[in-house]
Formats: C-alpha cells, sequence, structure tokens
C-alpha cells in the first residue's frame, strides 16, 4: 500500500477527471491520500474538507500557504479555527517559510508560522511545513524553521516537513528533532544527489513520499500534470536510495503517515 | 508597518539577513525591526547595516532604515541621514528629518535649514519639528518665519514649535515673541493651523486662544487637546468652558470624561462626579476604563460604591487590575 502523504487533488486542475485520477491512483496501489488545504485562500481548506468527508480514504488538512499569509484576514482565521477540529481534518498545514519565492516578507511568514503551530495545539494535531530557502546566501528558511518549531514546541504534536529541499545538513538536523520528512518527484530529478544523499539520514520510521500534485511530476512523467498515482516513481528512488525494497518502503512509509496523522493502521 | 500577528518570532539574526535579502517587504520588515535592538554589540552591527540600506533601492526599505537609525542613537548614522534629506521619496525624507531630530545632530542644523526654507512641503513640515530639537534658541527665527509658510502643515509644525521652545530655554523674551508672533496667526485660513496656533498659545500659559480650542471640544479629532489645554490655562472662564464640555453631547465621552478629571482637579463639581460615574457603565470597554483612570486620580468616598459594584460586573473583567488600583488610589488620599 502508498500514502500520499501531500496532493492537492482538490485544485481546479482536477475538476475535469478527479474521479479517474483517484481511480488510476488506487489501481497503482495509493490507498490513502492526504489533501492539502492551504492554496490560495481559504477555498482550498474547504474544498479539501469536503474532498475527505465524502471518500473514507482521504484526509485533509487546512491553514494558508506562507505565499499568501499576507494576504489573510481575520476571516481566513475564523475559517481556518472552523475548520481545524473536524475529524476529517488530520494537520495543520501546509504552513512554513519560502525565502525562495518570497511572495509573503519573511516576518510576516514567520508570525504566521507560529501562529499556525499555536492553532495545532488547541486542536492537537501535527503540523506540515513547506520550507524552502533563498537560492543565494544569505539564506536561513530551515535555521529560521526549526528554531520557530522548537520555539513553538510543535515537535509535541508532531512535524512533517513536507517536499525537502534542504541539504543533508538540513536533514540531518530535522530527524534529530524527530521531524518527519517526506520527499517528492524532485528527489528523481538528475541534479537532486543532496536530496538522494539526504534520503538514508532520515530515520526509516520518519520518511515519507509524496506528489506534491499538480505539481513536481517525478521522472519519467515529468512535464505532465502530476497525480496520486505517480508517487510509484518517486517510491522507487527513495527505496534505492535508503537501501529498502520499494514494499518495504512503501510500507514503512504508509505506517509512518498513518502514526503522524493519528490515522487508524489500514 | 503593520503587523497581522504579534511578532514573536524576530530575531536580530534573521533581520539581519533579510535586510540584505529577500523582497523590499521583506527588507522593510527587517529595517524597521532592527530599530528595536538594544545589546550594544548587536546595535554596533544593526548602525553598520542600516547605514548600508539608507542606498537601498527601495525607498520603502530606506524609509524604514531612517527611522530605526533615529531609534538606535548612534551618531555615526548622520552623515547618510543628511544625505537622505535629498531623496527623491517623500516618506524618506520625513523620516531622515525625524531621526536627525531625534540624534539632535548638530551637523544637519544647516541642512535643516535649508530644507526649511527651500525643501517641498512635506519636508518642510518635519524640519521644523527637528530644528527644534536639534537646537531650541538657533532655531527660534527660523521658526518664526515659517509661521508665514503657504502650507499649512508647515505654519502648525512651527506653531508647535514655538509653543515648547521658550520652556526649553527658559528665556522670558522668547516668550514673549513667541505669543506676539502666535496671536497674529489666530485668524490663519486654515482651521488646523488655528486650532495648533491655540494649542501652542496654552503651552505659553495664554489664553488668547481659549475660543478656538472651546469650539474644538465637539471636534473628535481635536476634543482631548482642547480639554487638555483649557484645563492647562485654569482660569476661571476655561472651567467653565469644560463644565459646558461635561453636558454638551456633541463632546466626545473619553473628552467628557477627561473634562470632569480635570474639573474635579480644580473645583468641586457634582456634575463632573456623575459623568464620572456614569462613564463605569459606558458600553465601550475602554471608556469604562478611561472613567476608572479619572477616579484614581479624583475620586474620593462618593466613588467607591460605584467602583466595588463595576468589579462584580462579569463584563468588566479586563479592567479589574485598575479598578483595585483606583481604590487603593482612592482610600491613599484619605490617609
Amino acid at each position: 500500500m502508498l500514502f500520499d502523504s501531500h496532493a492537492h487533488v482538490d485544485g481546479p486542475e482536477f475538476d475535469a477527471d478527479r474521479e479517474d485520477v483517484l481511480a488510476r491512483a488506487r489501481a497503482a496501489g495509493v490507498e490513502r491520500i492526504v489533501v492539502i488545504g492551504a492554496v490560495g485562500d481559504t477555498t482550498s481548506a474547504e474544498r479539501s474538507v469536503a474532498l475527505a468527508e465524502k471518500d473514507p480514504n482521504i484526509w485533509a488538512t487546512v491553514a494558508t500557504h506562507p505565499h499568501d499569509v499576507e494576504k489573510m484576514t481575520p476571516e481566513w482565521w475564523a475559517v481556518h479555527e472552523r475548520l481545524a477540529p473536524h475529524p476529517r481534518v488530520v494537520a495543520i498545514g501546509e504552513t512554513g517559510l519560502d525565502y525562495y519565492y518570497d511572495h509573503s516578507p519573511h516576518q510576516v511568514q514567520r508570525d504566521a508560522f507560529a501562529r499556525f503551530i499555536e492553532l495545532a495545539h488547541r486542536v492537537n494535531k501535527p503540523v506540515v511545513c513547506h520550507i524552502r530557502d533563498a537560492d543565494k546566501v544569505p539564506k536561513g528558511a530551515h535555521e529560521d524553521a526549526r528554531r520557530i518549531l522548537k520555539e513553538g514546541r510543535a515537535l509535541d504534536l508532531g512535524v512533517v516537513i513536507h517536499c525537502f529541499t534542504g541539504t543533508p545538513d538540513d536533514a540531518r538536523a530535522y530527524a534529530e528533532l524527530g521531524c518527519y520528512v517526506s520527499f517528492s518527484g524532485i528527489v528523481t530529478y538528475k541534479s537532486a544527489q543532496p536530496l538522494r544523499d539526504s534520503v538514508p539520514l532520515v530515520p526509516r520510521d520518519r520518511l515519507l513520499i509524496e506528489t506534491d500534485c499538480p505539481y513536481l511530476s517525478p521522472i519519467p512523467k515529468r512535464g505532465k500534470r502530476n497525480e496520486p498515482g505517480f508517487i510509484v516513481h518517486t517510491a522507487e528512488q527513495v527505496a534505492l536510495s535508503a537501501g529498502m525494497s520499494f514494499e518495504q518502503l512503501a510500507q514503512q512509509t504508509a505506517e509512518n503517515a498513518a502514526r503522524v496523522f493519528k490515522i487508524s493502521a489500514a | 508597518m503593520s503587523f497581522l500577528f504579534p511578532s514573536s518570532t524576530i530575531t536580530f539574526e534573521a533581520a539581519m539577513r533579510d535586510l540584505v535579502s529577500g523582497k523590499p517587504k521583506s527588507r522593510a520588515f527587517a529595517a524597521h525591526a532592527l530599530g528595536d535592538v538594544d545589546d550594544p554589540t548587536e546595535k554596533h552591527r544593526a548602525v553598520e547595516a542600516l547605514i548600508v540600506a539608507l542606498e537601498d533601492d527601495s525607498p520603502e526599505v530606506r524609509a524604514e532604515a531612517c527611522a530605526s537609525l533615529g531609534d538606535l542613537g548612534e551618531a555615526s548614522a548622520v552623515p547618510g541621514l543628511i544625505k537622505r534629506l535629498a531623496d527623491g521619496s517623500g516618506p524618506v525624507r520625513q523620516n531622515a528629518a525625524i531621526a536627525l531630530g531625534a540624534l539632535r545632530a548638530a551637523d544637519a542644523f544647516e541642512p535643516l535649514v535649508q530644507s526649511l526654507k527651500e525643501g517641498p512641503a512635506d519636508l518642510r513640515f518635519q524640519a521644523a519639528t527637528s530644528l527644534a530639537e536639534i537646537d531650541a534658541r538657533k532655531s527660534f527665527e527660523f521658526l518664526l518665519a515659517a509661521l508665514g509658510d503657504k502650507d499649512p502643515q508647515v505654519a502648525s509644525s512651527a506653531a508647535l514649535a514655538l509653543g515648547v521652545i521658550p520652556g526649553r530655554v527658559e528665556d522670558a523674551d522668547l516668550k514673549t515673541r513667541a505669543r506676539t508672533a502666535l496671536v497674529e496667526h489666530l485668524d490663519h485660513g486654515d482651521a488646523a493651523t488655528r486650532f495648533d496656533v491655540a494649542y501652542a498659545l496654552a503651552d505659553l500659559d495664554d489664553g488668547a486662544g481659549r475660543y478656538v480650542l472651546s469650539r474644538s471640544l465637539g471636534d473628535p479629532e481635536r476634543a482631548w487637546d482642547a480639554v487638555t489645554q483649557l484645563a492647562k490655562l485654569g482660569g476661571v472662564s476655561d472651567l467653565d468652558e469644560l463644565a459646558g464640555a461635561l453636558t454638551d453631547r456633541s463632546v466626545p465621552p473619553e473628552a467628557t470624561l477627561l473634562a470632569a478629571g480635570e474639573m474635579l482637579k480644580k473645583r468641586a463639581s457634582e456634575p463632573a462626579k456623575r459623568v464620572l460615574i456614569a462613564g463605569l457603565i459606558a458600553r465601550k470597554t475602554h471608556v469604562r476604563g478611561l472613567a476608572v483612570e479619572q477616579l484614581a486620580d479624583v475620586g474620593g468616598e462618593w466613588a467607591v460604591a460605584p467602583l466595588e459594584a463595576m468589579a462584580k460586573l462579569g463584563k468588566n473583567g479586563e479592567l479589574l487590575e485598575v479598578i483595585a488600583g483606583a481604590l487603593r488610589d482612592i482610600e491613599s488620599r484619605k490617609e
């Protein structure tokens, strides 16, 4: 069984063929999906929860992506506070820091990140983090993120570093904190050797895999719209880098996802 | 800058990093945050980085850097700030002038005089205030001239500065000259400037502008200042104006409470007591809080029972501490 720990199948990119996409995922062995309700305004959170209410193998998260936190209003917060305790919502996220695109000022991102961790404490759910560093020095997104996670006692709740793109040192540092580290299709790209080097630095019981679809299609699907069924290719590469068989990796990452999201084992 | 959330996540190193990376908004937030540094070593590093940021491409960043350099109080920032008086962006020029005033930068006196004479209105306005901060006595003649500035905001700024200069330098002659000049501008064509001239005259213990002040008691933006200055003047007619404000429904409730408190400091007044007691059951929390604060200053035995009753009402939970403080203050006055 494969568990896609981070997908955006609620989005309009899937409106025309969502049922077909989910059927293809099941056929590929992807039995569980966490849909991330955090893109743009709160519509994404509402859509994700609606999807999770309809399908017993889909769960949702709610938050506002770091790109968009500058636009947040008290009304957005009210929606998140209303949806966060929902039984089909298994985490708060994706929240965090994106110093690469820098769509919202760094300080606003840091404050929003801390605020979402507070919300996660209130509902006792883990935090799904989007952390992406600037492409030039001075960097610091991962350093700031680890500090905020520690100060916010987020590790008590469970922390997922989604679509990990840091250095091997960052992977080691997150692992030392006890974070779950999730690898996306990027790990299959030729230029992503540092990510492949990072995989064995993450304890096996903290490894996760994800598509982040419709973005970041893995090789050999790169250039196409990504979808949960394509996670097979990511899983193959992560298994190879971790020194595990595909079946071992699939089972281990599914168990890890069920543990951190507090979903009963399949 | 405004933060949607109370900021608890900024650190010195993060701010230093943000100042040289990211988009202008991130850099501006960082420049703003660095103005709060107080550790000496960090302060030195912050000043150096902010001086560099004075040349940032973004006017938002330059403006924040100016403001923070003023807050940090380091003289090494003065040359860079003087240069920014000629910045193409109004907020940058203004913040540079504010910072130079805050730094009491003597080297900036002449450039600010030039700014007051020849700069754009947004800069002349601030230059007047900053000159008075740097050298009150030396700035006096320039400010007298600026009272006649064609821009009402500049004239207002000069007036307010003239109201405080004689007190700073303890010069009776300057006080007389300032009063004479200000009185001539009580008929200024701009209402806001007329008010500021009257305000400045009250600072100089001159009641020539009292009618301007009393006419402003119904103006939400000026009522509080009008009460403050009428109380400062403290003459019989000034207190009569305050007494009138107690029952005038056009006066904002905050100013009415202040007027009641000020009245009771000067003379016995049953209406003023009634206003303060009624303020304890006002709909808005901040108004109730203000009533408590006034009672802490002027309340007597007559205020104890209403304050105790107020403390028992559930809606006053956040005011319990100030109520207790007011009761203690009243008790201590009895002793």
